[in-house]
């Protein structure tokens, strides 16, 4: 079983979408995934198609007791996810420290290791965005650690600020080809010796909110995408990586 | 894993069935029945029901239980499957043996003895080697010259031919030196006959007859052995990495002569050469313009390239890039023809040979042409067959450069500046400046080398009458240095390089040995001469291994870049035009004008070239006359000569079949746009409006727009304004494009005003991809000599029908009416089951 978490550089990057296409894109190459909302957000769920109403979840899961992993669904296209969930009492905001979330994550990866899951499964999770001055959420806990920014000066100069980041692999999300100005902030990130950034980036495509009006992801509401491809492209980089580092290991 | 692939099956037959009995047929039963159909009727679509399928069915079910017993799919089964076993298990033996790829023990064992044999220091040593080789050629001599029986004769041409077919199919060098050793022994032998018992000397006109055929089939026989030297073994050079240092890397000056190209063609070489990849400070295009153009030195500074013109336009060409040698000093010299667009990668892979080899003064790389040359393009071969050029570059420079005699063409080449000017600049006194030039320098002991991959690619001439006009002028300059600086004469050459030049040049000699071959059957049909002196089985048994091992030989050898047979079509189709100039500059090289080669053009409305096809026609005229006098004589001669005259009729109905494709070159196809289309299959995104993007690949590109494959079918209309992104590397680059047309789930988009810095990257992300043109000939079939006479003669048939289309145009009006009925009948006819197994609609 196999960890990668992906997180955004701030909030609404795209994280949360590029979690569940990434999930929905390796299903489809034949890898079974189970995909986790760690983001107190709770909207990775929506791209699987679940109802509103439903509150139950992870955390709600975990605070009253219950065994978590009781809180999986499956999607209607056979993605695995567990929701963040609602509690009924939320608490004050800092309760989901970066402490808390990390000690959940750890009984959570431990005790995944018992669950009939397929083998070779690959977990996903969606983290809330970097605070400032902040380091990667579960950089020492997985084997791959995405870090998703938009080809922005904003982004662009906060990841200066942040560097070095050795766990980090920086995934570009919303590139408008047209934009001179984007173009060269990706060729100057590629270039750059300290960062690392992956080879596929997903561009800017307007069928990507409009797949999660209909609560689906953009390989059921618009097959012929861009971003389909994109995002296609962007599991077989990640599943190929994976192989490596069964290699190595 | 998805699910969605499993379509619902559009069966109206099933669902009337399901209907009327209220089956409900799962879906896996209905394609069991569907294949079932599809075997049996293969050409009636149940699914989609036609109205003549009820004559349609009836009659093939009459056909299946008449005719087409169930056990008769395949005839013979077990016969052909023991024979192929055999032929696998001799063939098993014979690679194992020969190959020098993965040997086995006894062949490695073979090889030691063979290696032992030939490396031999006895081989150093005068005494024996002379006398070994006198041994070895006075073997050759008994073989050409020993008379047989007829019968002997016939044992040996079956030896032969079994040993080859079997030969060829053994893959390696080797085996084709020993194909080529059986040629030329039968090809010799066969020579040797024709002069020693097959002249009459006692008949003065049977002997003038003869004498033509014989010195005609000389100069084949030469024409073939030179051929085999020259192609014995392809070097295949690969390129060499330049210093890792750019400081060392020296400056380029690229040259662009133009003389009258419109601006269109000229640009997209102008900025490819540009971007090519070299330091930018080192590098420096110069347009060469002898039309002394406002509007091309605008277009430079424009794009900041230099412009050079001059005073006067002697010598064209070569004068053109004299002058241009004595204004720029950079240390070597690209040049390319205005219509060459040379990849990025063009100097990166040339230049890295002249580090390692300091004598090397120049670095051809092939002419690669991406729209079809008027051959190609009136015979529907673009892509399919090689053209006339391929084998030169994929293969005779190849093979040059093994010797050192690679020559210089003109245009996709660099020069070093040093030898260049020690030999007095580009040639002058010949019209194929290039060509004489490296004469020159390889006299002065320069070397050369050929780098077969296509970096650059351009437009093939338009019209036939241009492309005649550049092969005829192919051939008088060749045959000028034939005369004014004869390679086999002089000073500075070696033997081989002597050879491979002459032979160069006297291929451009075919002229009146094609038309002697075209007409020779006439001489005994017609007047009744006897030029081969020999009985009708003598001439087939000494014809054949000939004229068999020379195709066989040569399909192995040149198949890639030659079909078997196609070389009489393009030859003969020239033959006319050169024979006169070639002839003419033999006699008196400086006869003769200079004619610049017409690029861009359009051949605006379908029609036939009269004035080129003329002397064919009459040709064709006399064919057919020799045709009719040979049924006559079958008819009314004497029986005696039946069989001769049945060889000269096959020989004329050969001669018929050329001449057939020859007039298919002659009906000039419509051309539709001024640009042409290149194939280009790269990633696209259609940026739509509202920033919906959609990513599909190009089918092809042209300078002024780009067609492209739609995932849906109403995705884009006509009129339609949007962006697409092409990428370059993973750079990507945004074109404004409008949709000019849509058929179903392709859609053309015409570029809208793209500003300079927009051309260039078009030109980046396409024709100057370092990739562009390596899988030049991915979807083409492998030379086979039998289908290559099949594609000569369905050729051939078109080219009768367009000249009695265009003769009669009455009978054109009528084509359609003809040919739906002929569609029609031929759909009813009943068809052979087909036993596939992929039969899902
Ligand atoms: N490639 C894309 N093209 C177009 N829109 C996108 C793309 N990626 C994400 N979006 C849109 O951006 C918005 C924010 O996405 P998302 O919720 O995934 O971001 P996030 O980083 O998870 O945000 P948060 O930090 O709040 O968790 C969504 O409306 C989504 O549809
Ligand atoms: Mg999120």
């Amino acid at each position: 079983m196999k960890w990668i978490a992906l997180q955004g550089l701030k909030g609404g990057v795209g994280t949360t979408t590029a979690v569940a296409h990434l999930g929905e894109a390796c299903h489809r190459q034949g890898r079974p995934v189970l995909l986790l909302d760690l983001s107190p957000g709770n909207l990775l769920r929506v791209y699987l198609g679940m109802p509103w109403e439903v509150r139950r979840g992870l955390v709600p899961a975990l605070t009253s007791g219950t065994p978590w992993y009781q809180a999986a669904y499956r999607s209607a296209t056979g993605v695995r996810f567990i929701p963040f969930g609602v509690e009924s009492h939320p608490p004050a905001e800092q309760d989901y420290s970066r402490a808390v979330l990390r000690q959940w994550f750890r009984q959570i990866r431990r005790e995944a290791e018992e669950l009939q899951l397929p083998a070779q499964t690959l977990c996903i999770v969606d983290c809330p965005a970097l605070g400032p001055g902040e380091e990667l959420l579960l950089q020492d806990l997985v084997e791959l650690h995405l870090l998703v920014v938009n080809p922005d000066p904003g982004c662009f100069a906060s990841l200066r600020q942040r560097e070095p980041l050795p766990a980090a692999q920086v995934l570009i999300n919303r590139l408008h080809a047209e934009s001179r100005l984007e173009c060269d902030l990706q060729d100057m990130l590629l270039a750059s010796p300290t960062t690392r950034v992956l080879p596929v980036t997903i561009q800017q495509d307007a069928h990507v909110p409009e797949s999660l009006a209909w609560k689906q992801t953009v390989f059921q509401a618009a097959p012929a995408s861009q971003a389909a491809q994109d995002f296609a492209l962007l599991a077989s980089w990640v599943l190929s990586q994976l192989r490596e580092v069964e290699h190595v290991s | 894993m998805s699910l969605e692939t499993l379509r619902p099956w559009p069966a109206p037959l099933w669902w009337l069935l399901g209907q009327l009995f209220r089956l409900p047929v799962p879906w896996q039963q209905q394609a069991a029945m569907y294949r079932w159909w599809r075997t049996w009727f293969p050409h009636v679509d149940i699914l989609h029901p036609r109205l003549l399928d009820v004559l349609r069915i009836p009659l093939q079910a009459l056909w299946l239980l008449l005719v087409i017993p169930p056990q008769a799919r395949k005839p013979w089964p077990k016969v052909g499957a023991w024979l192929r076993r055999l032929e696998q298990a001799t063939l098993g033996v014979l690679v194992r043996i020969f190959s020098t790829e993965n040997p086995g023990p006894v062949a490695k064992r073979l090889h030691r003895v063979m290696r032992n044999m030939v490396e031999h220091p006895l081989w150093d040593q005068r005494w024996f080697r002379w006398p070994m080789l006198l041994l070895g050629l006075a073997g050759a001599v008994l073989v050409v010259t020993v008379p047989y029986e007829l019968e002997t004769q016939l044992w040996m041409l079956l030896a032969l031919l079994l040993a080859a077919l079997l030969i060829r199919r053994i893959p390696g060098r080797m085996p084709t030196l020993v194909l080529m050793a059986i040629s030329l022994l039968a090809s010799t032998r066969y020579l040797w006959w024709r002069y020693t018992t097959t002249l009459n000397w006692d008949d003065s006109l049977d002997l003038v007859l003869g004498l033509i055929l014989v010195a005609v089939e000389t100069y084949a026989w030469l024409v073939l052995l030179l051929g085999y030297v020259q192609t014995a073994w392809p070097l295949q050079r690969e390129p060499v990495p330049l210093p890792e240092d750019e400081s060392l890397w020296p400056s380029v000056d690229v040259y662009i002569p133009t003389y009258n190209e419109p601006l269109h063609v000229l640009k997209p070489t102008v900025l490819a050469a540009q971007q090519m990849d070299w330091p930018t400070d080192k590098l420096n295009v110069y347009i060469l313009d002898d039309g002394k153009r406002e509007e091309i030195r605008r277009f430079a500074e424009e794009v900041g390239v230099q412009y050079l013109d001059r005073p006067d336009n002697r010598h064209a060409k070569a004068g053109n890039l004299n002058h241009a040698l004595t204004k720029t000093r950079g240390e070597f010299i690209a040049i390319f023809d205005c219509d060459h667009i040379p990849t990025r990668s063009f100097l990166q892979t040339s230049m890295g040979w002249f580090f390692k080899d300091r004598k090397l003064a120049l670095v051809q790389t092939p002419h690669h042409f991406f729209s079809p040359d008027p051959f190609e393009r009136n015979l529907g071969t673009f892509g399919q067959v090689p053209n006339e050029n391929e084998l030169f570059y994929g293969l005779v420079q190849d093979g040059n450069d093994l010797w050192n005699a690679t020559f210089f063409c003109g245009s996709c080449a660099v020069l070093r500046r040093g030898p260049l000017e020690e030999v007095g600049g580009i040639a002058v006194e010949t019209v194929t400046e290039d060509a004489h030039t490296a004469l020159k320098m390889h006299r002065l002991g320069y070397r050369s080398a050929y780098l077969s991959q296509p970096q650059a690619a351009g437009l093939a001439t338009e019209s036939l009458s241009a492309h005649v006009g550049q092969r005829i002028r192919w051939a008088r300059g060749m045959t000028q240095i034939f005369r004014i600086d004869n390679p086999m004469l002089g000073k500075g050459l070696n033997p081989v390089q002597r050879l491979c030049y002459s032979n160069a040049m006297l291929h451009f000699l075919y002229g009146i040995p094609r038309l002697v071959f075209l007409t020779a059957p006439l001489a005994f049909l017609l007047l009744h001469a006897y030029f081969i002196h020999a009985s009708a089985v003598a001439i087939v048994l000494y014809v054949v291994p000939h004229i068999f091992h020379a195709n066989l030989t040569n399909s192995r050898i040149q198949g890639k870049y030659r079909h078997s047979f196609w070389a009489e079509v393009y030859e003969t189709a020239l033959a006319w035009y050169i024979a006169r100039p070639t002839t003419v500059a033999l006699i008196d090289p400086g006869k003769g004008s200079f004619n610049v080669t017409a690029k861009g053009g359009l051949v605006e409305k379908e029609h036939f070239d009269w004035t080129i096809s003329r002397p064919y026609l009459v040709v064709l005229l006399l064919n057919l006359l020799g045709v009719a006098f040979g049924l006559w004589r079958l008819q009314a001669g004497d029986p005696r000569e039946i069989p001769t005259v049945i060889i000269t009729l096959l020989w004329t109905l050969y001669n018929l079949l050329i001449l057939g494709a020859v007039l298919a070159v002659a009906a000039e196809a419509r051309q539709v746009r001024v640009n042409h289309r290149v194939g280009l299959d790269v990633p696209v995104t259609l940026i739509l409006p509202g920033q919906h993007r959609v990513q599909t690949r190009t089918v092809d590109v042209s300078e002024g727009g780009i067609g492209v494959e739609l995932p849906e079918k109403n995705l884009l209309s006509p009129g339609q304004k949007l962006q697409i992104t092409l990428f370059h590397g993973t750079r990507p680059h945004v074109f404004p494009v409008v949709v000019a047309n849509v058929f179903g789930h392709r859609a053309g988009l015409r570029f809208d005003r793209l500003d300079v810095e927009q051309e260039e990257a078009l030109i980046h992300c396409t024709f100057s991809r370092a990739d562009a043109w390596l899988d030049r000939d991915r979807n083409r079939k492998a030379d086979n000599p039998v289908e290559s006479l099949g594609e000569i003669f369905s050729t051939g048939l078109r080219g009768y029908g367009a000249l009695l289309r265009h003769v009669f145009p009455l009978l054109a009006e009528k084509l359609p009416v003809l040919e739906r009925v002929r569609h029609l009948l031929w759909q009813m006819l009943p068809r052979h089951p087909e036993y596939n197994e992929r039969m899902y609609p």
